[in-house]
Order: structure tokens, then C-alpha cells, then sequence
């Protein structure tokens, strides 16, 4: 077995008295695109931070690509990738001054890749960064992130600013990065892009960890809403029964069905009438954050579990 | 330019450098225009050094007349020359680090292979060198005024007069510098440098009203600069020596301080 990637152990972060994460325990293996999903203020920044020796734990252990990121500060950095939340580059150098000046400080990176990268995101090398919108600036740490080829991208909400099309560019980019065996951790609110790219996601609520699931997992868990169109007004009743549905609504001949799970049930009830139309929708992040937390709330208030206190 | 965090700090001074370094050597040229008419009315400017009273004479150098070079130019620049050149020293110092941290670059640049303390180092290094370069703009200045003039000082002395105001101000350079590593904000750094700065400065002209007050005077650290005089008895290299220590100590604590501290703005 591989040594992970990225490894965390009872990870705590204060801010003074303030909370930014508790005892998070993480593994991130190698060659994998790890989800971190979290709402606003769930520690998602503070944990990136933390692993790139920015900020120092309060308490617990980090090791990154094998090595204490305290310790092995330059050796850890010479092989990651990074792209902080929010984005500052040195306002009166262009973006390709700026990509010189980082290659420097990496002792030197192939101009193709910064080329190819720059052809690829479109991005414009040429124009000061003071003058540059958000997404193009984005577009620029972006370079800097990956131009070194790193083992380990970590990226903090990489996709903020970027429009549709140039987000698609960044995923496959992603993929090309996993497709070569290395490994990408990263920070995100848009359940799509999680959906698309990652193998694995850790869900952090309130500075815990409170789940680390595949997306399929994660999609098992997540209510989804359907419409069912009949022909007639449908009794819903057998619907309600149907284990995994949640809530059921009728409205004229509709049937409105928050299902979590298998759909393949409902699918079958609805069969024994005739159906007009069938309309799913995508379960949407807040309903697989409220999914976890309602899972997280039975947990605790399970007498079985050991619980933990700090 | 960009190929170390060196040599990009010192070329993002270059403006102020300049500005710094033009703008000191303009005064110290037209100061020095003066001198020959000030030299010939010379008891009629004596008459009113005498006039003044002790602390008064304090602040500007202790000089007890104008008719010598070194001071005609003590007395109306050198003496309160470093005061003003700390306000670029701190606010540079200071921008170096909380700058960069408040501005968000830092995260960028600690994020590449380059340890905490090299940063640090680097610069610091490009600190010093933009005050040596404004020291010795200013130099070449009086230089070029005394030759105007056509002064007897040796063109050497003009040097070593700019460069002698280098050690007091990289102190209070430094006293910015190494808090601004240590501690979060601007606030604290700025204001320990100028306090001592300017305290020490208020203290040295204080000293003659009182035989109490006179031990404190080599407390004021000022006195480790006014008791040289480049362009008369010479500098005292045991002062110069202090001054760099005092700045050399000062660096270790910022580069402990920022070696421990979390990078938040
Ligand atoms: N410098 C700081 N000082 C005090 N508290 C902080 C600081 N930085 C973060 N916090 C706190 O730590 C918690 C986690 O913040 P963090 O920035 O890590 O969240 P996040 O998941 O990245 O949120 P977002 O999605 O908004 O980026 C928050 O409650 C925040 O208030
Ligand atoms: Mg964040």
C-alpha cells in the first residue's frame, strides 16, 4: 500500500478563541481528485492552510507527500501546487511577469507548460494584473499552480470567477492531472463540478469532518425531487409508504416525490398507472448537506455510538 | 528583476529610492549654496546660536557656531536628517511584510519552495540596500555641492557623511521590520519605530537642561549618530558598531517571530 498523499490526525485549528477546525482525520490517496465540500465558514480554507504550513495547528498531525510541512516546508512546496480562496497577485507586474517571477523561486519551469497552459485557459499573459477581471486573474494563479507539473494540486475553490466554458477547461485540465497518477485536493460549493470530477469527498460542517464518501455514496444519501405527470389524479398514499421517500405532494394529476435513494421504486409504483411525464432533478448541495446533517443529528443522539466531546 | 525575492523588493524601492534619495540630495545642495554667504556673515549667525537657548542647540547637534562645514551642515540638516529618513526606513520596512501578508501575495509566496526565513532575509537585504542607496544619493549630492562651492572637505567626507546616516536609520528600520514579522498589523511596528525615533530625539534635547538627564543620554540612541561628525572630528566606529549590532539583534527576532507566526492579514 501507498503512503497517502495527504494525511491528517485529530487536525484543530483556533483562532484565538475562535473555532476553525476540529479534529479533522483525513486520507487523500495518491492519483485521486478529493471533493472538499463545506458550507460558508466550515473550515474548507482553514484545513488548505493549514496543510500548506501557513497557519500552525493548534493541535493533531499533518503530513504531506509523507513529510511534516513544518519541517519540510521547501521539500513539501518543491512538489505541490496551490491556488488560495482568495487570489492576490502582485498588482502592477503582468501575468506573465508574475509566472516568471514564480518560476524563479521554483529554480527554473519549462516555458512550454506556462504556453500551453496559457493557450489552454486563454489566458492573456501580456496585460498588467491591476487591469485584469476576476476570472482572468483566476486564470493566471491558475498557471502558477500547475505549471510545475506538481504531484499534489491543492486548490481552494478553484473555479470562482471562472465562466462556464473556461470552468470545463479547468476540469479536463483536472482529469489530465489524474490521468498522469497525480493527485488533486480541492475546495468546492457546486455540487456539479464535484459530481463530475472527484473520486472521493470529505464533507466538513462546523470545523468537523462529517463524512468522506464516493459520489456515488454521497448521491445515495442525497433527496432528490421528481414530478410524476399522470394521466389522471393518482392516489399518493402507496407512495408515501415506499421506503426512502420523504415527502410527497400531489397537485392535480402531479405527484411532487422528494426521494432518497434508489428512485427504481417509485419508478415501479408509478408504472401501475398510466404516466404522462416523468421529471427528475438533480439533488441539489444544500439538499445532500441537509441529508448529512439529518444522518449526523441521528448519530448522535444514538446512546449506541461512543460520542466524543472537547 | 524578478529572478529573486531580492532582487524584486529592491526594484519595487526604485521609485522611492530615487524620490528619497533626490529629494535629500536637493536640500543638502541648496543647504550647501548657502554656505559661503552664511561663512562671511559668520558672527552674525553666531550671535544667534549664542542667543538660543541650551536644548535648543541640543537639537541641532550641539554646534556652537556656523562657520565650520561640519557645523554649518550639522546644525541645519545632518542633526535631524535621520528623523526624516526613518519615515521612509519604518513605512518601507513595515510595507515589506504586513504589506505583502495584508495585500494577500504572501500566501503566494510562501507557497513556492523558499523557506520562511529566506524570505525574511531577502528582504532585508533589499531594505538595506534601498537606504544605502539613499544615503549615498545623498552623498554624491553634497559631493557635488561642495565642489560647486568649491569646498575644501575631501570628496571621501561627502561620502561617508550619507553613508553615516545609514546605521540609526537602519535601526529604526529595523525595529519596524522585525515587528512587522513578529506581530499581526501595521499598528505596533510603526509605532515602537517612531517612538523611538522620534523619543530618543526629543530626550537628546532634553539632556542639557538637567545633570539628572545626562546618564540617560546615551539611552537616546541618537547619541550613537550626533556624536560622529563625518565631515569634522570624524565618525566613531565603536557607535556605527553598536548600531549594526542592535540592527543585527533586532533581525534575529523577526526571524524568529516570523518563523512562528500564522500568515493572516
Ligand atoms: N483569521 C481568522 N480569524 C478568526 N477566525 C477565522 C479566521 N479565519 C477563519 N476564521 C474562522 O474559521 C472558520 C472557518 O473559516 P474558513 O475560512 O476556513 O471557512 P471556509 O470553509 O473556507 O468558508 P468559505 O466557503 O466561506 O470560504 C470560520 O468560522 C471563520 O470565522
Ligand atoms: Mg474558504
Amino acid at each position: 500500500m501507498t503512503l497517502p498523499v495527504i494525511e491528517t490526525e485529530g487536525l484543530t485549528k483556533y483562532y484565538g478563541r475562535s473555532r476553525g477546525i476540529i479534529d479533522v482525520s483525513l486520507q487523500v490517496e495518491r492519483g485521486e481528485i478529493f471533493g472538499f465540500l463545506g458550507p460558508n465558514g466550515a473550515g474548507k480554507t482553514t484545513t488548505i492552510r493549514l496543510l500548506l504550513d501557513l497557519i500552525r495547528p493548534t493541535r493533531g498531525q499533518i503530513r504531506v507527500l509523507g513529510l511534516d510541512p513544518r519541517r519540510d516546508g521547501v521539500a513539501v512546496r518543491r512538489r505541490v501546487g496551490y491556488l488560495p480562496g482568495e487570489l492576490a497577485l502582485y498588482s502592477d507586474l503582468t501575468g506573465q511577469q508574475v509566472l516568471e517571477y514564480a518560476a524563479h523561486l521554483r529554480n527554473g519551469v519549462p516555458r512550454k507548460e506556462i504556453a500551453r497552459l496559457a493557450d489552454r485557459l486563454e489566458a492573456d499573459l501580456s496585460r498588467p494584473i491591476r487591469t485584469l477581471s476576476h476570472g482572468n486573474r483566476q486564470k493566471i494563479g491558475l498557471i502558477m499552480a500547475l505549471m510545475h507539473r506538481p504531484e499534489l494540486l491543492i486548490l481552494d475553490e478553484p473555479t470562482t470567477g471562472l465562466d462556464p466554458l473556461m470552468q470545463q477547461v479547468l476540469y479536463e485540465l483536472l482529469e489530465e492531472v489524474r490521468r498522469d497518477g497525480r493527485t488533486v485536493f480541492f475546495s468546492s460549493h457546486i455540487l456539479p463540478e464535484v459530481e463530475r470530477l472527484c473520486d472521493r469527498v470529505g464533507i466538513l460542517r462546523e470545523g468537523r469532518l462529517v463524512a468522506v464518501e464516493t459520489v456515488s455514496g454521497l448521491k445515495g444519501v442525497a433527496v432528490r425531487r421528481m414530478d410524476l405527470v399522470f394521466e389522471g389524479p393518482v392516489d399518493p398514499e402507496p407512495f408515501r409508504a415506499i421506503p426512502g421517500v420523504r415527502e410527497v405532494a400531489a397537485s392535480g394529476a402531479t405527484l411532487h416525490i422528494a426521494i432518497q435513494g434508489s428512485l427504481d421504486p417509485v419508478v415501479k409504483a408509478a408504472a401501475q398507472h398510466t404516466v404522462l411525464n416523468i421529471v427528475t432533478y438533480e439533488p441539489n448541495l444544500e439538499e445532500v448537506f441537509l441529508a448529512f446533517y439529518r444522518d449526523d443529528a441521528r448519530q448522535a443522539t444514538d446512546p449506541r455510538r461512543p460520542t466524543t466531546d472537547d | 528583476m524578478l529572478r529573486s525575492v531580492f532582487l524584486k523588493t529592491f526594484y519595487d524601492q526604485r521609485k522611492a529610492i530615487l524620490g528619497w534619495g533626490l529629494g535629500l540630495g536637493a536640500l543638502a545642495y541648496l543647504t550647501l549654496l548657502f554656505y559661503p554667504s552664511v561663512q562671511k556673515a559668520g558672527e552674525f549667525y553666531d550671535q544667534i546660536l549664542l542667543a538660543l537657548p541650551p536644548e535648543a542647540l541640543a537639537f541641532l547637534g550641539n554646534i556652537r557656531s556656523f562657520t565650520t562645514m561640519d557645523e554649518y551642515m550639522t546644525g541645519s540638516l545632518l542633526s535631524y536628517l535621520p528623523l526624516v529618513l526613518a519615515i521612509y526606513a519604518v513605512g518601507a520596512a513595515v510595507g515589506l511584510v504586513t504589506g505583502e501578508i495584508e495585500g494577500g501575495t504572501m500566501d503566494i509566496l510562501l507557497a513556492h519552495p523558499i523557506s520562511r526565513w529566506r524570505v525574511v532575509l531577502e528582504k532585508y537585504a533589499a531594505l538595506v540596500a534601498a537606504l544605502a542607496a539613499i544615503c549615498l544619493i545623498f552623498g554624491l549630492s553634497m559631493l557635488v555641492g561642495g565642489l560647486t562651492i568649491g569646498s575644501d572637505v575631501p570628496p571621501g567626507r561627502w561620502l561617508l557623511a550619507g553613508l553615516h546616516l545609514l546605521p540609526l536609520t537602519l535601526l529604526y528600520g529595523t525595529v519596524a521590520f522585525a515587528l512587522a514579522c513578529a506581530v499581526r498589523g501595521r499598528a505596533t511596528a510603526v509605532a515602537t519605530a517612531i517612538t523611538l525615533a522620534v523619543g530618543g530625539y526629543i530626550l537628546n534635547g532634553l539632556v542639557p537642561l538637567s545633570e539628572r538627564l545626562q546618564p540617560l543620554e546615551k539611552w537616546t540612541i541618537y547619541y550613537w549618530y550626533i556624536a560622529g561628525r563625518p565631515l569634522g572630528d570624524g565618525i566613531i566606529l565603536e557607535h556605527v558598531a553598536l548600531l549594526l549590532v542592535g540592527s543585527l539583534l533586532l533581525l534575529l527576532i523577526g526571524l524568529v517571530g516570523f518563523g512562528r507566526r500564522d500568515i493572516v492579514p
